[in-house]
């Protein structure tokens, strides 16, 4: 065991945290709309011209092919320059990209694969259904063959950035009589297509991220289905590990940052009666138990990651990882509306940047978003301990 | 940077589970209950002849020359186990004489020839006192112990058993611990090394048997839920026991974690090696005293009987969490030695 780097990868951490210095956007990350697509797209077209665009993307479809220990260590110099993460890029690079990769055709590839990388294009994701949550393969959005084309019908919901999309991965059904996992098909949609309608759904923490996509005989080609027609299961869940541990890495450090700030917080704040907060020994128990529980997050990832670079696949385990960062990062939140008291009240709306009270209500998010908890839970106690379904 | 254990350490983890399992068996913890001394003379030399108490000792005292990493791969199995007796306190009192350069002593403790207790003062003591003992003590393990480890964060060093008379056994919550307690007064400490790096040792040894108790205790529930069955079914099915015993994993799996993180760090001799190891002590100790307690939870009515193991893990996490340097010391630790690196 050795928790030190080796000459070449501190060599790779000083280039990478130098370059992020310099090249970084200045300008705070717009918080909707086109400016906030312009915003990323010209960011990860910065980072794509200097060569550390896909930094986990292999070489052969232009990326880093960065090994997993570079990968964690980009993650955690982004994370430490106190960067967005820039989510309207997100599932281009981290679920549809790698998923093509995975399965699609090479002129699939050659095609869509350059433009996400270079910071052409935004792709969204068309999985959920007001009917299908955490029972995703239930899913009923109707898929029709007929002749070239397979028309769409139906509505797919928590779509993020769908309004600002060029592409997306959608889900349909185009077969009924088997199991529910078959019959799925994996489709790359047009999001300019006649006959989507897009609505914006507000969310508690006054963000305009998710929507709804209405499907209204939406004609795709059938040269964009990916793998097989009725096989889309298989392709959906081809590229869960492709991070290999490292997917929450730039998020915990950032949260380590938060965790450090607010103990900064309580040296210059003062409770009802003058007394300074970091005498309050309610709030320094707290503040030591979140401190230690982020170090114990980072050491959980670390260890994650020595087995990727070991070459073991990462199975259900990143599901731990996942469950317990998203519980601790609320504890962090409502931990901040306590030492911030009264001025926590204050509405600023998403991203913590301007203030609390958008942090806390956003954590609210994260114990549901990519698999609620309790699906987290699920998969580790019938996956990882093989308890009895 | 690497977090995965060696093969090396992973035979040394696995030989020590199955000597302890072998000569001292969880079982004889009950069968020893009224015995002065928690482990047999037959079992402590099996587990002395075996090597187990010098592996991060200098082969010039008799030891294996690994380090704080090895260390924890044996204690994680002493507490997996719930090996009793002054395992943890006789390893450390080697630890101390060799850094007090008495290197004939730390041979004695190495081979298991002499063993050593712990004692704790129960009352206050200044930084520049440190060295000599006051007040009322909590000894652990002092039956069958020639001389006793004073373990703080000012410094660590050793006293023999006998200056502490009169010597009061207790009654311990753990069969597996013997407590007594003395009253001392101003009695100097010997072999006295001042600095925490022995603290630091010993916070990073009791985490490992924490850690091993954590899972442990996540084992022992895991096969319960999948073999119980009531209304027709495992009881594992439902969600209320299968969702327990995922946070049961993610705490021992955290705790693990932070654990290599800390050892490894001790090793490295990092800047803050001291954050993580108090880290590694508090989230340790957080672990093996929910997972004890669902542990227990878990296996219903035969949970709270004698009968079942699952009260020993909950006393040797209490007997532990006092021994050296408490939780809430810990805990307070963790704010002011500055951020993790």
């Amino acid at each position: 065991m050795d928790v030190d780097f080796s000459n070449e990868q501190q060599a790779f951490r000083d280039e990478v945290r130098t370059w992020l210095a310099e090249n970084a956007p200045r300008e705070a990350r717009p918080h909707g709309g086109t400016e906030m697509r312009e915003h990323d797209l010209a960011w990860q077209h910065t980072q794509s011209k200097a060569g550390w665009a896909g930094i986990s993307w292999p070489k052969e479809y232009g990326g880093r092919g960065g090994s997993v220990l570079e990968q964690l260590i980009w993650f955690e110099e982004y994370g430490r320059a106190g960067l967005p993460t820039m989510d309207s890029c997100f599932v281009g690079l981290s679920h549809a990209g790698p998923t093509l990769m995975a399965c699609a055709r090479e002129d699939q590839k050659e095609f869509h694969l350059p433009p996400i990388l270079a910071g052409d294009v935004i792709w969204c994701q068309g999985f959920s259904e007001p009917g299908s949550g955490s029972d995703l393969a239930s899913l009923s959005v109707r898929g029709e063959v007929d002749g070239d084309d397979i028309v769409v019908n139906g509505q797919k919901i928590w779509t993020s950035y769908a309004d600002l999309a060029d592409w997306q991965e959608l889900l349909v059904r185009t077969n009924r009589s088997g199991k529910k996992h078959d019959g799925i098909t994996w489709l790359i949609c047009d999001m300019r297509s006649p006959g989507i309608t897009i609505r914006p759904i507000e969310t508690i923490d006054g963000g305009t991220d998710f929507c709804e996509v209405f499907y209204d005989d939406v004609r795709i080609p059938r040269s964009n289905v990916v793998g097989e027609i009725d096989r889309g299961w298989g392709v959906a869940m081809s590229t869960l590990s492709f991070e290999r541990g490292t997917a929450f890495t730039a998020s915990q450090v950032k949260l380590a940052r938060t965790v450090e700030d607010l103990i900064a917080a309580t040296q210059d704040r003062v409770d009802a009666r003058g007394r300074a907060l970091v005498d309050d020994d309610g709030l320094r128990r707290r503040l030591a138990t979140v401190r230690a529980e982020v170090a114990s997050l980072r050491s959980l990832t670390y260890l994650m990651v020595s087995k990727s670079a070991k070459g073991a696949i990462p199975g259900p385990e990143g599901s731990i990882v996942k469950l317990y960062y998203s519980e601790l990062q609320q504890k962090v939140a409502r931990l901040g509306m306590d030492i911030l008291g009264a001025d926590s009240l204050k509405f600023i709306d998403a991203g913590h940047r301007g203030g609390w009270s958008g942090y806390f209500l956003h954590t609210f998010s994260s114990t549901i978003g990519g698999g609620t908890s309790e699906i987290q839970r699920n998969i580790i106690g019938d996956r990882v301990l093989g308890l009895p379904r | 940077m690497d977090l995965v254990p060696s093969d090396d350490q992973l035979s040394i983890a696995e030989a020590a589970a199955e000597l302890l399992s072998a000569v001292a068996p969880t079982a004889s913890l009950a069968r020893r209950r009224d015995d002065s001394v928690a482990i047999s003379d037959s079992a402590w030399g099996s587990i002395a002849e075996a090597g187990l108490l010098g592996i991060g000792l200098p082969d010039r005292v008799g030891g294996a020359d690994a380090g704080m990493q090895e260390e924890t791969m044996l204690f994680r199995e002493v507490g997996r186990q719930l090996a009793p007796g002054p395992l943890l306190s006789t390893v450390l009192a080697a630890h101390i004489a060799l850094d007090s350069g008495d290197e004939a002593l730390a041979a004695e403790f190495a081979a298991g020839s002499l063993r050593a207790g712990t004692a704790r003062s129960l009352q206050h003591t200044d930084h520049d006192a440190a060295a000599v003992l006051n007040g009322e003590l909590m000894l652990w393990d002092s039956t069958g112990s020639t001389w006793l480890v004073v373990v703080t964060a000012d410094g660590a060093g050793l006293v023999q058993t006998d200056q502490l008379l009169p010597l009061r056994p207790e009654r311990s919550i753990d069969p597996g611990t013997r407590l007594g307690s003395a009253f001392a007064n101003d009695v100097p400490l010997s072999h006295w090394t001042p600095g925490d790096t022995t603290c630091i040792r010993a916070l990073v040894l009791v985490a490992a048997q924490l850690v091993g108790i954590a899972e442990a205790c996540r084992d022992a529930a895991v096969t319960h839920a999948k073999t119980r069955e009531q209304f027709g079914r495992p009881i594992g099915v439902n969600q209320a026991i299968k969702h327990a015993c995922v946070d049961m994993t993610v705490a021992a799996e955290q705790a693990r974690a932070q654990l290599f993180f800390a050892a490894a760090s001790c090793d490295g001799d990092l800047p803050d090696a001291r954050f993580q190891a108090h880290a590694a002590r508090v989230i340790a100790a957080n672990a093996a005293r929910d997972n004890a307690a669902k542990n227990i939870q878990i296996h219903g009515g035969m949970g709270f009987t004698m009968e079942f193991e699952g009260h020993l893990h909950v006393v040797r996490t209490e007997t532990l969490g006092q021994q050296f340097g408490t939780n809430e010391a810990s805990l307070e630790a963790v704010l002011t030695t500055g951020a993790p690196q």
